[in-house]
């Protein structure tokens, strides 16, 4: 059981996260404001953070590098409906576990989380 | 970027072999995953044209955009493995990308001003003022019919206003998770989106506008309030839409600009989504304009059908007018029955005959009242004619009378069905003998047809989601909800409503049987009991008749919805598999037509890759080596690491016996097992034959057609080929359970289409049996069997490799739905032992 935190500007988007994940018994906050967000980084340990890349008022990649400052051990997986060379090569550069493409199935989700939560042990 | 890459190969080449192959082999199971994730989001897609498009354009927006990554990324570790090589490949990629774009691109949504328009200009924009405000336009200015006095407020303040909040991206990703059969996860979508809308800013400009407009009609004395409406584009066209969006009626002017947006986000309400999607339309080809009318104090409204029946018998062609008291809210909403005049088709039309409403009460004498004057009638009859002319066929026309006996006209379009109608009520003139009791008689066609199925009676209007499939509906009233769940209906029977009804209209254009006015039918019919519902006649038999079995059925095909061919275009750069013969000299980058050509190609010079000889010395690779076998089959073996014994003698050949991996042994022992036949004489003949009448173009000994195995002590993957067979199994035998894998994927085979499926089945059957998690698409296979420990992966390896060797030739031999049951029988009784061993 991890922590997990997901960032998505469409609240929908988030919560289908969340249901796939609290399955596998973790626990999983989600968020669409990219401040709240980042007050629950610097108020909780989160061992896996889910981010979109499109936010409301930041980009993805601004809240990775903001994440990776506060809490430098939480592992990040970005996760976009719009993939691009640079954003990706942005998102590795900053320490990014993980660079995933939407739309992203179940299996591989979890999947994705099980090898972030090993990484980290 | 390009030199850089090329120097770093160079310098490992020379100075590292070792850490060359060590990333070599990275990039190959890189190139793996995204071979097996390109080939899923193409199934995918292949999925989405079958089915005919029941979910959004934004979904196969979505679904391109992931493909083009998982390709554009299969050839980044391809070029990875072998710098520089594959430059005409990335080139050809880029020339399908740009015609996958360009096929499926949508009209841009334009923010650009005007973002009101005054009825006179909408007579000459439709695609600014939607098809509802276009047609209000013309009807005003082309033919004077009186209309009420108002304005548009655009399509491009619709597109302004998702610009200025940012919703598009938004919008996009919830759209692209709707399913039509999945109604309680599109309700979820739907809230989301139509929250979206209604927390959205109204940009200045539209702001400013829309209040200028209403403040200078205040200035001329029209003091509303105001009726807003949706006006989209598509609507009232090709396809009604009717009642699928809001209307908000008796609009303040203060109140103005959260009625404008309450229209708006109308368009995601579910009831609009599911009939959108079930038209084929994407959300960026219905923008929507809204239309703000000044608000009639009605004393009557109502609907002219420019060309109708007065009952199903009577062959001429009459104008009907169906009028209530008060507004018209519930005539089109089906709560109740109106009163209807029928009237000559004429410029000067002549009264043919008038029923009252049954629900009004009679006047003192004992009369049926009639609200509309015969000489209101006459004039409401003779303005239809003249819209049917404009509008180029029978028209769909609501109108009112103000207390003061003036007449208004509110909407004009296409009359759905009228055509359909005549020619199903031509041929009914006699009943035919029928045996079944008859449940109920009497009421007026909505929408002809004859449908079967069992009676579920609704008796509140949002109770829809417990109605199961195949239902006849059975209701009091008609509401246009009911749209939302039409897939699922095989007729509808209502005590009260009308042809006029909006869910009448959507019934005639999906061609599903609806009768309306057959009172106490919902009383009459017990939920549960089988019942035949023949619109045409109005009548409600019990059980299913057989002699009106040929016209009953599934609602008729309809037209080819416009996603559909947008579609088509854009599969045909997408899913063709050209590339099949890689000893062809055809086979090359300049070849691919489709990104499925393209993940063919780049797959099999990965597998070329890690094969190649780099440096003919053997310096960094491991020379591959062909498997000695008595079996008519070529199979290559690369060693990565222990996974061939050090006693083995050197050579360009290795004896199956000093194979160290223990997945490829247990694969082998399955393929080589004594029940399976490999009919070697016979199988050697035809390739020789083969080989001869091809004038050596294919060679048994190719390596382009043989099989391979990139194996380590507990890693495997293995292209399985033997003649049309084509499997790809990867797997994974460690010592911890949780790391184990075997993936499983198998496509195509010879023989048709329907021999490939069955086989596909019992390939399905028997891994199921055998605990795989299976998923079948078409004639493609896909199988995980994961975090075991390894005996029970090996035990496993050695049935699919019995299962190869048996069923590979099947695709020619099953011809039966009870011989993939028998043949998945007999084996699970053989080869159970070996699952538990």
């Amino acid at each position: 059981m991890a922590d997990i935190l997901v960032l998505d500007d469409v609240l929908d988007a988030g919560i289908m996260i969340k249901r796939i994940l609290e399955r596998k018994g973790h626990r999983v906050v989600v968020y669409t404001e990219e401040e709240e967000a980042l007050a629950h980084v610097r108020a909780h340990a989160v061992e896996v953070a889910i981010l979109d890349i499109r936010l409301k008022r930041l980009s993805g990649v601004d809240m990775l590098e903001e994440i990776k400052k506060v809490s430098p051990h939480t592992r990040v997986i970005m996760l976009t409906g719009y993939p691009t060379l640079e954003t990706a090569r942005q998102a590795q550069e900053l320490g990014a576990f993980d660079y995933c493409i939407k739309p992203i199935d179940k299996e591989e989700l979890e999947e994705k989380v099980a090898s972030a939560l090993e990484a980290k042990t | 970027m390009y030199l850089k890459r090329l120097f770093k190969h160079w310098t490992l080449q020379v100075f590292t072999p070792g850490k060359l192959l060590r990333l070599k082999y990275e990039a190959f199971k890189e190139l793996l995953q995204h071979d097996k994730k390109s080939l899923e989001l193409i199934t995918d897609l292949e999925e989405i044209l079958h089915e005919c498009m029941s979910v959004d354009w934004a979904r196969v927006e979505s679904l391109l955009r992931a493909l083009r990554w998982s390709v554009g990324s299969l050839i980044r570790s391809l070029v990875a493995m072998h710098p520089a090589a594959y430059w005409e490949l990335e080139e050809q990629f880029h020339r399908l990308e740009l015609a996958i774009v360009n096929a499926a691109s949508l009209p841009e949504e334009d923010c650009l001003p005007p973002y009101t328009l005054t009825l006179a200009e909408a007579a000459a924009a439709p695609d600014l003022a939607g098809g509802k405000a276009h047609m209000l336009g013309r009807m005003h200015q082309e033919v004077g019919v009186p209309v009420p006095p108002g304005f548009v407020v655009t399509t491009h303040s619709f597109s302004l206003f998702l610009q200025y909040n940012h919703l598009r991206h938004r919008l996009d990703e919830l759209l692209a998770q709707a399913r039509l059969n999945q109604s309680e996860r599109l309700e979820e979508i739907s809230r989301e989106m139509e929250a979206l809308i209604l927390e959205g800013d109204l940009p200045p400009k539209v702001r400013e506008e829309l209040t200028r407009r209403i403040e200078e009609y205040q200035r001329q004395g029209v003091q509303g309030p105001w009726v807003v409406r949706s006006s989209a584009v598509s609507e009232d066209g090709e396809v009604s839409f009717a009642g699928q969006y809001t209307s908000v009626l008796n609009i303040s002017a203060p109140e103005a600009l959260d009625a404008y947006k309450r229209v708006l986000a109308s368009k995601y309400s579910p009831r609009a989504l599911t009939y959108r999607l079930r038209c084929g339309l994407a959300d960026q080809e219905t923008p929507m304009a809204v239309l703000f009318l000044e608000m009639i104090d009605a004393k009557l409204s109502g609907v002219v059908y420019t060309r109708e029946s007065e009952s199903a018998a009577r062959k001429e062609k009459c104008l009907a007018i169906y009028a209530i008291p008060g507004l018209g809210q519930h005539l089109v909403d089906g709560s109740t029955i109106p009163e209807v005049h029928y009237l000559t088709r004429e410029t000067n039309p002549k009264p043919v005959q008038s029923a009252a409403s049954p629900l009004c009460p009679l006047e003192p004498e004992g009369k049926a009242r009639i609200c509309l004057t015969a000489e209101a009638a006459v004039r409401l009859a003779g303005w239809g004619m003249t819209l049917e002319k404009l509008g180029g066929g029978p028209q769909d026309i609501e109108w009112c009378q103000d207390k003061k006996g003036e007449l208004f006209f509110l909407q004009s379009r296409p009359l759905r069905g009228s055509s359909e109608f005549a020619e199903g009520s031509q041929e009914q003139g006699e009943t035919p003998e029928i045996a079944n009791p008859l449940l109920h008689e009497g009421g007026v066609t909505a929408s002809p047809g004859v449908g079967m199925g069992k009676v579920w009676v609704v008796r509140q209007e949002h109770d829809l989601k417990g109605v199961p499939e195949a239902a006849v509906l059975v209701s009091p009233t008609l509401p246009p909800t009911f749209a939302s769940i039409i897939e699922r209906l095989r007729a509808v029977v209502a005590d009260g409503g009308s042809r006029a009804s909006h869910f009448a209209a959507v019934a005639r254009e999906y061609g599903l049987p609806v009768m309306v006015g057959a009172i106490e039918a919902s009383r009459r019919l017990s939920p549960g009991q089988t019942v035949t519902v023949d619109a045409n006649r109005c009548r409600v038999y019990e059980g299913e008749v057989e002699s009106l079995k040929a016209q009953a059925g599934p609602a008729r095909a309809r037209p080819e919805p416009p996603c559909a061919a947008r579609m088509r275009a854009l599969m045909a750069f997408i899913s063709p598999l050209r590339l099949t013969d890689p000893t062809s000299t055809e086979f090359t980058p300049q070849q691919c037509r489709s990104l499925h050509d393209v993940v063919r190609f780049a797959h099999e010079k990965g597998m070329a890759e890690m094969f190649s000889l780099v440096g003919r010395s053997g310096r960094g690779l491991a020379q591959a080596r062909r498997l000695a076998t008595e079996l008519p089959l070529v199979m290559y073996v690369l060693d990565l690491e222990g996974a061939i014994s050090p006693a083995a003698p050197k050579g360009k050949t290795i004896e199956p016996e000093y194979i160290t991996s223990e997945p490829m042994r247990a694969c082998w022992e399955g393929l080589t097992h004594p029940d399976v036949v490999w009919h070697k004489g016979l199988i050697h003949m035809d390739w020789e034959e083969l080989d001869r009448i091809s004038a050596g173009l294919v060679n048994l000994n190719s390596k382009a057609l043989a099989s391979y195995a990139v194996m380590s002590s507990n890693y495997l993957h293995l292209i399985l080929r033997f003649g049309y067979h084509f499997a790809v199994l990867d797997t994974l035998c460690s010592e911890e359970p949780e790391a184990n894998y075997i993936s499983f994927r198998f496509k195509g085979g010879g023989g048709n289409f329907q021999n490939r499926l069955w086989r596909v089945e019992l390939i399905k059957r028997i891994l199921e049996w055998a605990d795989f998690t299976v998923k079948t698409r078409g004639d493609l296979l896909d199988a995980r069997f994961e975090r075991r420990e390894a005996r029970q992966i090996l035990s496993r390896l050695m049935i699919l490799g019995i299962l190869q060797g048996k069923t590979r030739l099947l695709d020619m031999a099953l011809t039966s739905e009870d011989q993939v049951t028998e043949m998945t029988d007999a084996f699970q009784e053989r080869y159970v032992g070996y699952l538990y061993s």
